[in-house]
């Protein structure tokens, strides 16, 4: 707002624009501006296309008092330039505040000055989500005293804040209790496996009374010492490892019926027997389901129950 | 004197075509809205302050039938004539 043009800046931009010369455009500028000013004072009048129109207004003569004295004087009639926009320059000047437009107001509508009235106006306009739901209506917003207007606008956002935060706590904490109780054997299956290579004894306790020392080796060995056992009980086990495969977790199986018995020995868990018998450890939540009449907790099997391992297939195309 | 005159007088003076002088001051017309829309403010020396200002809203009543209105704020433009001007045209008047 502070930026000024002059002549000067004016001359140059036109003679930017037109390839001309600046010292032309100069005198051009210049010679605009004295020629109105010389038709002013011959006519009274001049209309500039593009700009508006100048025009000399009688002011009639008056008195007044001076401002210093306090005497009563009289100004004398004189004529004052008046300026008045082009219609075209008008809207282009405009231009930022041309999408508003004057509005009949609601008679019901109080206010005591302009300022009230204005903010009245636009308060239930920019809050009207908490204005349906604030026991407060618009209009009791209106007659309110104007100093207690802007308080208000700054608590309502607060409240709204706070009871969209709420409601994003409460719908995240759903979803988390959701996704928690939906994969709640495969968290503790990961725990379990996360314990089991650090601390093998007390992880063995969890899953079997005997434990036995020679658990206490690092996961690759891990493997190792479930082959010898998958090893001794190869009788149940023999027919499945011909056809084993390994089972995605991202599918959804369906338990058709019973495809072997195992007998749990020390050291076993069900993530463990998942693995043998699917390939897949995160799929033992099923062989638990199939078992949940012998099983009463998951983390804690009696050595020798003898558990059936259900057969599996995917729950979208079964075979 | 109207547009029309006024560039048949600054093509005379300048040595401009007609359609040049119109061309210029059509631009030259266009140039100060632009520069007036950023804001700018036009001091042009010994003429006058060309200025954009905001007017506020306001309410009006219509004097027929009693409505009332909220006019919308809006930028106009201004032109404050220079006071060499200004006294020139104080004198002017008075000696008519």
């Amino acid at each position: 707002m502070n930026e000024k043009i002059t002549l000067q800046d004016l001359a140059a931009l036109l003679a930017q624009r037109h390839e001309m010369n600046p010292a032309d455009a100069e005198a051009f500028v210049g010679t605009l501006f004295t020629l109105i000013e010389e038709a002013l004072e011959t006519d009274r009048y001049v209309k500039v296309k593009g700009l508006g129109t100048f025009k000399l207004l009688e002011v009639e003569a008056r008195e007044s008092v001076d401002v210093n004295t306090g005497a009563r004087i009289e100004i004398q009639s004189h004529s004052r330039i008046a300026f008045a926009p082009d219609p075209m320059m008008r809207e282009a000047v405009n231009k930022p505040f041309s999408h508003f437009e004057t509005v009949a107001l609601n008679p019901q509508t109080h206010f005591n000055d302009m300022e009230e009235e204005t903010l009245s106006k636009e308060v239930p306009v920019a809050l009207s989500p908490e204005a349906v739901r604030e026991p407060e209506s618009p209009a009791k917003a209106v007659t309110e005293e104007p100093a207690s207007q802007p308080r208000k606008n700054r608590e309502l956002p607060w409240c709204m804040i706070a009871s969209v935060l709420f409601a994003g706590i409460l719908l995240g904490g759903g979803i988390t209790w959701k996704i928690a109780s939906g994969r709640r054997y495969v968290t503790a299956d990961e725990v379990a496996e996360k314990k089991a290579p650090k601390t093998s004894p007390e992880n063995a306790e969890m899953f079997s009374e005997n434990n036995s020392a020679d658990k206490e080796k690092p996961t690759q060995v891990f493997t190792k010492t479930s082959q010898p056992f998958t090893a001794v009980y190869q009788t149940p086990e023999s027919q499945n490892k011909t056809k084993k495969e390994t089972l995605a977790d991202t599918v959804e199986y369906l338990i058709t019926g019973t495809q072997a018995e195992y007998t749990l020995k020390p050291g076993d868990n069900l993530a463990r027997i998942a693995r043998q018998f699917y390939g897949n450890k995160k799929l033992w939540p099923y062989v638990a389901r199939h078992n949940r009449e012998r099983i009463k907790n998951p983390n804690n099997i009696p050595v020798g129950t003898t558990i059936q391992i259900p057969r599996l297939s995917p729950k979208n195309a079964p075979k | 004197m109207n547009s029309k005159e006024l560039t048949g007088e600054l093509a005379r003076r300048l040595g401009y075509t007609n359609k040049d002088a119109s061309r210029l001051l059509a631009s030259m017309a266009t140039l100060m809205g632009e520069e007036l829309q950023e804001g700018k403010t036009l001091f042009l020396q010994g003429f006058g302050t060309f200025e954009v200002k905001k007017k506020m809203e306001r309410i009006t009543v219509s004097p027929t039938t009693g409505e009332r209105f909220l006019v919308p704020p809006k930028l106009v433009l201004t032109y404050k004539p220079s006071q060499a001007l200004k006294e020139k045209f104080k004198t002017l008047s008075a000696d008519e």
